[in-house]
């Protein structure tokens, strides 16, 4: 008997709609400790950042400082709430747009500087924001934040959170996979590739590199806005250099090439070193070790695997099927 | 205002200069020669006062012996990093960017759990102030800022006069035409290494007795090395010590003036020069 081929797309709708059930279940049934719901929200909130900034790294965009765009998202809806008074609803609109407009002026103003040049002007970003806050809004204490609250729901408890991040960054995922499909994303890549020859066949690099930031600065301001509800205080620590640095390293960590490479990236960097259960220090250690050693072995970062796993995945389930087809009792008949 | 004290400002300013420009070199140098960079430059920095003051205050060993040893002992630690870590990554800019943040927070976190997190101060033999000009100036702040003019003098004398450091420039401009007149690039590469690590930890070292020390001082010094080696072009020498002078006297004029804020206008400064002349002062394309 022919076993059917498992076709790759077939393969790929039933790995992420697994993946999709296993998440919506998640806290349901195997999740009961309120700390790993709280780490996997986490990853969730970086995955947002790190999946959209990928896409600015596909044009090779060496933007490393997703923490200001967090950050204004962050403080944005606090301020709006808290000062202006404005509901969740009406302030989310308004952060996004604000923080689009401001990558937008940025975007034009300094994607036309390259490489190095691009990391160390984003990180004098975010260190110019963090001390803007400070001056302005912080003055270096904690702002506390009103909760999430729409369509008459209160987001209190972290079970609704958790929904709500991997929601958005369900359709982050689709957005960002429709747009690396796009002409744009097909642009962007051939802007990575040489940046000249795209020049010279007439395209306007500096406005699809404009429009990568903006997508990514869009929602760089939801995760922000995320961050901010959910932890319900923020301070300026949390959008340091460093910040920054964290998110950029999971997304490299991970991979890159693909779309799940943030994700990849940051549950490994986030989960692992807290599941092990060490002091502060190890942990950190830990997570360091693990980045260069991941690099060092897997210079892709982990989803460079990925095409492998995908070969010997359909392999592997023929050869299972080919084992039940020659067990003992079928052969007989 | 008087002038006397806008003028011990101004050479405070130059003095700080002095030591980021000791910094920005190292830094540029790496990048120059490897295309590599090096993250950890402010925790080396770190290490090297932290190691200063270890020596100098814990095992009562003479101020300037232990600037030698510690200088000598983190440029092979530097060796062993090029040789052991970042020859793998050699061609991958930004994996080694990654790579060596992550070393730079194993450096921190491995110095703050061995020496904790509270500022330590290294004090020197030199006693005494110098009167010029009506200025006040302590002789301790006069002699290491001697030592690092002498440090950038030695530097200028290595890369022209030098074979070693005419091969390093060389390097750095065009690695395939160096490599055509049979400069062992591997070998130039080591030796910037040892060279930059050697700088950064000396640069701590002088400059450990005049400002406290701290396991947590190599973030803000590598951003500042940052804006330097952007203000004056990376990979350039010159600009590297104008960069470091600009930022020292921005630095120490506007702390005068606007206090805190200083900080915020460097950044601010850095983001529209770059936008401006994205190759600092001295860069080449």
């Amino acid at each position: 008997m022919a076993i059917p081929r498992m076709n790759e797309n077939r393969l790929k709708i039933i790995s992420i709609s697994a993946i999709a059930i296993f998440m919506v279940i998640l806290p349901l049934f195997i999740v009961t400790s309120p700390f790993t719901l709280h780490l996997i929200t986490i990853v969730g909130i970086y995955t947002i950042l790190g999946t959209s900034l990928r896409l600015a790294h596909t044009a090779d965009i060496w933007f490393v400082g997703p923490a200001a765009f967090l950050g204004m998202g962050a403080y944005g809806v606090a301020i709006l709430m808290l000062d202006i008074g404005l509901s969740f609803l009406q302030a989310v609109p308004i952060v996004c747009i604000g923080v689009v407009l401001f990558a937008w002026g940025f975007g034009y103003a300094t994607l036309r500087v390259k490489g190095i040049y691009l990391a160390i002007l984003s990180l004098a970003l975010v260190e110019a924001l963090r001390l803007t806050w400070v001056y302005t809004f912080d003055k270096n204490r904690a702002i506390m934040v009103p909760p999430a609250h729409f369509f008459g729901i209160d987001l209190a408890t972290k079970v609704e959170y958790y929904y709500l991040v991997w929601a958005i960054l369900a359709i982050t995922l689709v957005i960002l996979h429709r747009v690396e499909k796009s002409h744009i994303g097909a642009v962007l890549k051939s802007i990575a590739q040489d940046e000249s020859l795209a020049m010279s066949l007439g395209i306007k690099t500096l406005r699809y590199k404009v429009i990568a930031l903006c997508v990514f600065a869009f929602f760089a301001a939801i995760a922000g806005i995320c961050f901010a509800t959910y932890n319900m205080a923020i301070s300026n620590k949390s959008f340091t250099v460093w910040a920054s640095m964290l998110i950029v390293i999971q997304m490299v960590v991970g991979g890159r090439g693909s779309i799940w490479g943030p994700m990849v990236g940051a549950a490994l960097l986030t989960i692992v070193p807290h599941l092990l259960g060490l002091s502060p220090f190890l942990q950190k250690i830990i997570y360091s070790s693990l980045v260069i050693a991941v690099l060092y072995f897997l210079p892709g970062g982990l989803t460079s695997l990925l095409p492998a796993i995908r070969k010997s995945l359909p392999e592997g389930i023929r050869s299972l099927a080919r084992a039940i087809q020659s067990l003992p009792g079928k052969v007989k008949r | 205002m008087s002038p006397v004290l806008v003028g011990q400002v101004l050479i405070n300013g130059l003095q700080m200069g002095l030591f980021y420009a000791l910094l920005a070199v190292g830094f540029s140098l790496i990048y120059g020669v490897g295309r590599i960079i090096f993250c950890g430059h402010g925790e080396i920095y770190m290490m090297g006062a932290v190691l200063n003051y270890f020596l100098v205050m814990r095992l009562g060993l003479p101020y300037p012996l232990a600037i030698i040893i510690v200088s000598l002992a983190v440029g092979v630690f530097g060796l062993i990093l090029d040789r052991g870590l970042f020859r793998r990554f050699l061609g991958d800019d930004f994996g080694i960017f990654i790579v060596s943040l992550g070393l730079a927070i194993i450096i921190q976190q491995v110095f703050l759990e061995l020496f904790g997190g509270h500022p330590m101060g290294i004090s020197t033999q030199i006693r005494g102030t110098v009167k010029l000009l009506g200025m006040t100036l302590s002789r301790e702040r006069l002699v290491t800022s001697l030592i690092s003019v002498a440090i950038i003098v030695a530097l200028h004398f290595f890369f022209h006069r030098v074979k070693a450091g005419q091969a390093m420039r060389a390097v750095a401009q065009d690695p395939e035409a160096a490599a055509l007149y049979g400069i062992n690039k591997s070998a130039i590469l080591s030796l910037t290494f040892f060279l930059s690590l050697a700088l950064a930890a000396a640069a701590a070292g002088l400059i450990a007795p005049i400002f406290s020390v701290s396991t947590a001082m190599g973030s803000r010094a590598l951003l500042n090395t940052f804006i330097v080696v952007t203000l004056g072009g990376l990979g350039s020498f010159p600009g590297a010590i104008l960069g470091g002078l600009l930022i020292g006297i921005l630095h120490a004029v506007g702390g005068l003036f606007i206090g805190e804020i200083t900080y915020l206008t460097a950044f601010v400064i850095i983001i529209v020069f770059l936008v401006v002349r994205p190759r600092g002062f001295f860069g080449h394309t």
